[in-house]
């Protein structure tokens, strides 16, 4: 059985309110939808959208989490505010999956918890409109813990008809801790929201011969999640933030031994600074001979993990 | 064949072997050549001698000292001060030394050794419980007294071990400029195929601090898992070396899913070294390589240098700056989420496991 998802590459741009943002979502989705796709993975940070302007942003500020620096999470108004910005976003994406009838999973949005903690967080929405789930992002940057992100400290993996969705969210899929638990947990379609502002020359790669050198942005997504993809044998849909200062490729990842060329990839975007939907099918079972040939899984070596994890951690931070 | 005779055959080959295996012969035979010297370590640049060992069957030891011999001198006399070879290095070329291998490995039923090898009907790990002391022992003789004759540090691959119980591993071994046995690192995660054979695996990571860095070397499958990197790492180790031997042929995507990737996780130098050539019908190959973090090498791409080559025997140097990757460690520190890892590590594993075979359509 195959499946086809889409995945988004979006310039980054603040919405002044949740209907701008709904029909900004259903009409860059709308062709891919009619092409077959079942599910959508929007980028990283659009439901932080509606925060900007909330925020006291101009519309044409420097779109990101930088908002965030010099406000006073402290104070309530601030808290309101992206209250309300996280309730306007995730209306805005329960309506465009309603619209579409396809299965969105969201991209990240302010989510103010217990305690008036602020996460960044992503929804799954089910094409009834329904939210089925949440995750939050578990690792922070410097900068983000400057600004007064929280992390999270619980996976969920999440049940659609395409796949068992686990969630990586912006630094997230640099620990591979991650991605091993979502997938350890049945995770078997890793999605990764990726925003990235340092620029990468853009890439050939049509042309993978022995001696081929990797070219710094091929190398940037390599680490990233294909390289969680080739270490789990699950698929991978990454969608990027693209222009606007931000630089990356949507790419739907897959074991190498899926991809005609052998190369993990089943289809990405052309360039890696302008808006793209890419699409692409998933076959489970395609996946579960890969497994099944060569089961990276049975070879993990319990014993050891139970001798040294997390007190190695734990240690190391002292 | 009974377990009982079993042993007293294997006893009374690996008496024969261990016989062939003389170690005074072997120091005689280094000992009659002039060795160029490594530099000294100076606490910052550390000079890497990678050995893309072409591996063919030895039938005498003299054959293999004179192999390795030579690459290890051409690495020294390129600067090097750690010189490193790849996985099986004191294994499959010392297969050799037993009379009628290749018959030996047919399984029986007259397949090619290549196949019954791969498919588990041929008695290898018979044969390495065989091989296993005196390859041991030639392999430590060789290189013990190559790191003394160079003034180097020699990680000399992998060879065979054996405990008391009968299991057998895959056991790295680093020599110091003195030509002590510093560190052993056996094997902790398998290739399906060891696994067929019946051979064991390890639950300990180890590393050493040395005048060159902290070291550690976790054995060529090793690679494809984050966690005895993440171990190896978090005990401090700075250059992580890969011994490997890949029996396909090279692929730059499915290599670079190895320790290429495992050091942008855990940021290291890491060193890719894989044996080439053909033995026993089997196909060996790689490009062997020294990586880094993106941010530390030249042009972001993670590579220092490579082998020009993915089948055949090569010597080529790196030089790794120690201070500049600790000063990325120091900028780039990890935010670890000790919270997350507390709930899900083991639990996670041992639920994976008691589900049983994974199933993901």
């Amino acid at each position: 059985m195959q499946h086809r998802v889409a995945v988004v590459q979006t310039e980054p741009g603040w919405q002044l309110d949740e209907a701008s943002l709904t029909q900004r979502i259903v009409e860059l989705v709308r062709p891919a939808v009619e092409g077959g796709a079942e599910l959508v993975a929007l980028s990283a940070l659009l439901g932080w959208a509606t925060a900007g302007p909330r925020l006291g942003q101009s519309a044409d500020a420097l779109y990101g989490l930088e908002a965030l620096h010099g406000v006073d999470l402290s104070s309530l108004e601030a808290i309101r505010a992206l209250q309300h910005a996280s309730e306007e976003a995730a209306s805005a994406y329960r309506e465009a999956a309603r619209i579409l009838g396809v299965w969105l999973v969201g991209g990240s949005m302010p989510q103010v918890g217990e305690g008036d903690k602020l996460y960044n967080a992503a929804p799954i929405v089910s094409p009834e409109g329904e939210i089925k789930g949440w995750q939050q992002q578990a690792h922070l940057s410097l900068a983000e813990r400057a600004w007064g992100l929280c992390r999270g400290e619980e996976l969920s993996v999440i049940e659609t008809p395409v796949g068992r969705l686990g969630l990586l969210l912006r630094e997230d899929v640099l620990y591979p801790e991650v991605g091993r638990f979502l997938c350890l947990l049945g995770a078997n379609v890793l999605v990764h929201q990726g925003s990235w502002r340092k620029a990468g020359q853009v890439l050939i790669h049509n042309n993978y011969g022995e001696n081929q050198n990797l070219s710094t942005s091929q190398a940037e997504w390599m680490s990233r999640l294909w390289r969680e993809v080739q270490a789990n044998q699950v698929f991978g849909l990454e969608s990027v933030l693209a222009g606007g200062g931000y630089h990356g490729r949507a790419t739907v990842h897959a074991a190498l031994e899926m991809t005609p060329e052998r190369n993990g990839i089943l289809a990405q975007a052309r360039g890696d600074i302008a808006e793209e939907v890419i699409v692409a099918e998933l076959d489970l079972q395609a996946l579960q001979a890969v497994i099944n040939h060569y089961p990276i899984y049975e070879m993990l070596n319990e014993g050891m993990y139970r001798r040294y994890f997390p007190s190695l951690y734990e240690r190391a931070r002292e | 064949m009974n377990a009982t005779l079993e042993r007293i055959v294997t006893g009374i080959a690996q008496r024969g072997l261990l016989a062939c295996a003389q170690t005074g012969g072997i120091r005689r035979q280094l000992a009659s050549k002039r060795y160029p010297s490594a530099p000294p370590p100076d606490g910052r640049w550390v000079r890497l001698g990678v050995v893309q060992l072409k591996g063919r069957l030895c039938a005498r030891a003299a054959d293999y000292v004179e192999q390795v011999c030579q690459l290890t001198r051409r690495a020294v006399e390129d600067g090097a001060q750690l010189v490193i070879f790849p996985e099986d290095t004191g294994s499959y070329p010392l297969a050799g030394l037993i009379p009628g291998i290749e018959r030996l490995t047919s399984g029986g039923k007259g397949e090619p050794p290549s196949e019954a090898v791969r498919g588990g009907s041929a008695p290898v790990l018979l044969l390495f419980r065989i091989l296993a002391p005196a390859a041991s022992q030639v392999h430590h003789a060789t290189f013990s007294t190559l790191a003394r004759s160079c003034g180097a540090y020699i990680l000399a691959g992998s060879t065979l071990a054996l405990d008391g119980a009968g299991h057998v591993y895959k056991e790295a071994r680093l020599y110091g400029p003195d030509g002590a046995l510093l560190m052993t690192q056996r094997k902790t995660h398998l290739f399906p195929t060891e696994a067929l054979w019946g051979m064991s695996r390890d639950e300990l990571i180890h590393v050493i601090k040395t005048p060159l860095g902290t070291l550690a070397a976790p054995i060529c499958m090793d690679h494809t898992y984050f966690e005895p990197i993440r171990v190896a790492w978090l005990q401090g180790a700075e250059i992580i070396i890969d011994p490997a031997a890949d029996a396909a042929r090279y692929e730059f995507w499915a290599q670079m899913r190895g320790v290429w990737a495992r050091v942008q996780e855990s940021p290291a130098y890491g060193v890719h070294v894989l044996m080439v050539g053909n033995i026993l019908g089997n196909e060996f190959g790689g490009r062997s390589g020294v990586y880094a973090p993106l941010a530390l090498s030249p042009n972001g791409d993670g590579v220092l240098a490579q082998a020009a080559t993915g089948d055949a025997e090569e010597v080529f140097c790196a030089t790794v700056d120690l201070e500049a990757l600790r000063a990325y460690r120091r900028d780039h520190a990890p935010d670890f989420n000790l919270e997350l890892y507390r709930r899900y590590t083991p639990v996670a594993y041992m639920q994976a496991r008691v589900h049983g075979g994974r199933v993901v359509a």
